[in-house]
């Protein structure tokens, strides 16, 4: 029978990032209401950058997140170069990869087993699950460690990555370490495919609604830095564009900004990059999206934690295959590619965990005079809400506690970063 | 002995493990929360026993709980706000430690204590495990460590020495029942 009077005010969703609110009110079995609201403070990272000397852009644009500090850095780093007219070397461009696939592995891992394995197995979080099923919270931590040890080796540490800079590196791996993170990440591939049998067994819950979906996209590799802005509705657009992308809006119950493209919302992370770049992905990616019945284009978001498990594939095996060309190659020490001039607009866009991130500055001799960041959570939050809208009437047959915990399930599928996104978890029943 | 980085991965394979682990946590550029690693500082520079491994695990994680997996004794070195004088130390067990905690609401920023109460769950963890805890005078932003807390270090050294070779470990105070860890 339809629960004709639901509310639901679920204040803090745990196992986010941050701080946000689930509001559902439905009366006589209509929905009045259906928010996820952020309250968090906006945290004035671009204000911050004003004024400020370019080379200190991607230190304190790494600060905007914990997880992604290696991917602001990259963004930060891109703009400044474009602004500069900074071209990166081979082999910077080859480290800044590899380094990146170091956090989307630490970001997944961290995501897929701590915060969405306890929903599945039913374990209320990890510690608990720890107990019932320590040799999957083991593999977890040996996984991650592996990804921190890859991001320290290249860029000094993964929270927050201080060799990197504008034009290059001022550190290099030895050969030792590449062999070693090479000889690791090979190591690591039983780790790798029990993650993905894990996924397997796991039913992620069933719920479909179509969308935009945007990600980075490249002719040639599975793209996470740089390329052009690409919709599974149609249409690329170059990244210095990404204002016609996201075209940002306020609403009441947000400090977080909104976005929407060609629909009322678009969404981006994971899935987002695997439905739009699914044929650059490594064969034993697309072996194990198999395997998980994952096909593009999926349009249910639950299923953004099964691709990141494919992007965990693609990314151990990529970073092998990055660690031969580099080891083929040599690493030797490089001076930093120094700007062409001191003034210019420029835009960095990457794919991270989450989603596309873009970072736009403004330099005039030398010095920030304007700066935007554009966070993938805050472009997920119109998408999470409307599926939200039209996730509710299906579940009203059910208790609220149920009701309460799918939506939590649902807003952790997006593995929202919401401190980063106010410049976003908490359901509420009204 | 030298100081190692978490890089490798030694402590995952039971083979490789050292039976007895120095861990110290801490980051030296907020002033007194470098305590720890500069007391293992110290210990590198003393001729140790065999068997005994120094690491310097930085800012804790998670992964903390895998330097501690089969390890027959860890001491960790940590700064603390025990709400005592700047510069006091105590050697704390583990069980006089209170550790539980309702959930794991923070996971992106989780510390000692998480990787800890993650330890225990997993069945990882040391059956000897030791903290010594070194009260922080200020832990804001820069290096260097403040005068009462430095003065601290060669005591707090010697006494790590001494419980490595096997002497008495100094009085603890188990009896009291709460530390917040930093």
């Amino acid at each position: 029978m339809a629960t004709a009077n639901v509310k639901i005010d679920v204040h803090h969703i745990t196992r986010v990032e941050g701080h946000g609110n689930i509001v559902v009110d439905v009366k006589n079995g209509q929905l009045k209401q259906c928010d996820l609201e952020i309250p968090e403070t906006p945290r004035f990272f671009e204000a911050m950058l004003r004024g400020r000397p370019y080379m200190e852009s991607s230190h304190i644009t790494s600060r905007i997140c914990g997880i992604c500090a290696i991917g602001h850095a990259t963004a930060s780093l891109r703009a400044t170069e474009k602004a500069l007219g900074v071209e990166p070397t081979e082999q910077t461009v080859l480290l800044r990869k590899l380094n990146f696939h170091g956090e989307m592995l630490d970001s997944h891992i961290l995501h897929a087993y701590m915060l969405v394995a306890p929903d599945l197995l039913g374990a209320p979080s990890v510690v608990p699950l720890a107990k019932a099923a320590p040799e999957v919270v083991l593999r977890a931590l040996r996984m991650k460690k592996l990804a921190g040890d890859l991001c320290a080796a290249l860029c000094g540490r993964h929270t927050h990555p201080i060799a990197m800079t504008v034009g290059g590196f001022t550190h290099f791996p030895s050969r030792a370490d590449l062999e070693g993170l090479r000889q690791r990440l090979i190591d690591t591939r039983p780790d790798v495919d029990a993650t993905v049998e894990l996924y397997q067994r796991l039913k992620l819950p069933a719920f479909e609604r179509n969308t935009e979906f945007i990600a980075l996209s490249k002719p040639d590799e599975y793209c996470y830095i740089d390329g052009v802005i690409k919709s599974t509705d149609g249409g690329t657009w170059p990244i210095e564009d990404y204002r016609q992308v996201t075209n940002e809006t306020l609403v009441k119950h947000s400090s977080a900004k909104r976005c929407r493209n060609q629909r009322e919302s678009y969404m981006v992370g994971a899935l987002a990059r695997f439905n739009v770049n699914f044929d650059q992905l490594h064969p034993k990616a697309k072996s194990a999206a198999a395997a998980i019945n994952l096909r593009p284009k999926c349009v249910n978001p639950y299923m953004n934690t099964a691709a990141q498990v494919v992007e965990i594939v693609h990314c151990v095996e990529d970073a092998i295959r990055l660690c031969d060309v580099l080891l083929t190659r040599g690493v030797s020490w490089e001076e930093p590619v120094k700007p062409g001039r001191l003034s210019g607009e420029g835009t960095g866009a990457c794919d991270v965990p989450r989603g596309t991130l873009f970072h736009n500055y403004v330099i005039q001799d030398g010095l920030v005079s304007g700066a935007n960041c554009i966070i993938p959570t805050g472009q997920n939050l119109n998408n999470i809400e409307a599926d939200m809208r039209a996730l509710v009437p299906t579940l009203l047959d059910k208790r609220p506690e149920e009701i309460t915990l799918s939506l939590e399930m649902l807003v952790r599928a997006y593995d929202p970063c919401i401190s980063c996104s106010t410049h976003l978890l908490h359901v509420e029943y009204v | 002995m030298g100081v190692e980085t978490p890089s490798s991965d030694r402590a995952e394979h039971p083979g490789r493990a050292a039976p007895t682990l120095v861990l110290a946590l801490g980051n030296p550029l907020r002033g007194d929360d470098g305590a720890g690693p500069a007391v293992l500082q110290r210990l590198a520079a003393c001729p140790l026993p065999a068997g005994v491994e120094l690491i310097d695990g930085g800012l804790a994680g998670l992964e903390t709980a895998l330097h501690l997996q089969h390890r027959q004794r860890a001491i960790i070195l940590d700064a603390a706000d025990f709400g005592a004088a700047p510069g006091t130390w105590q050697r704390v067990s583990l069980d006089a430690l209170h550790l539980a905690a309702p959930d794991f609401p923070g996971l992106h920023a989780a510390g000692l204590r998480e990787a800890l109460l993650l330890g225990e769950a997993l069945g990882i963890l040391p059956p000897d495990v030791v903290l010594y805890l070194i009260q922080p005078q200020q832990t804001g932003w820069g290096e260097g460590l403040s005068q009462d807390v430095g003065a601290c270090l060669d005591p707090v050294c010697r006494a790590v020495e001494s419980e490595l070779r096997g002497g008495s470990p100094p009085p603890g105070d188990e009896g009291t029942p709460r530390w917040r860890i930093s």
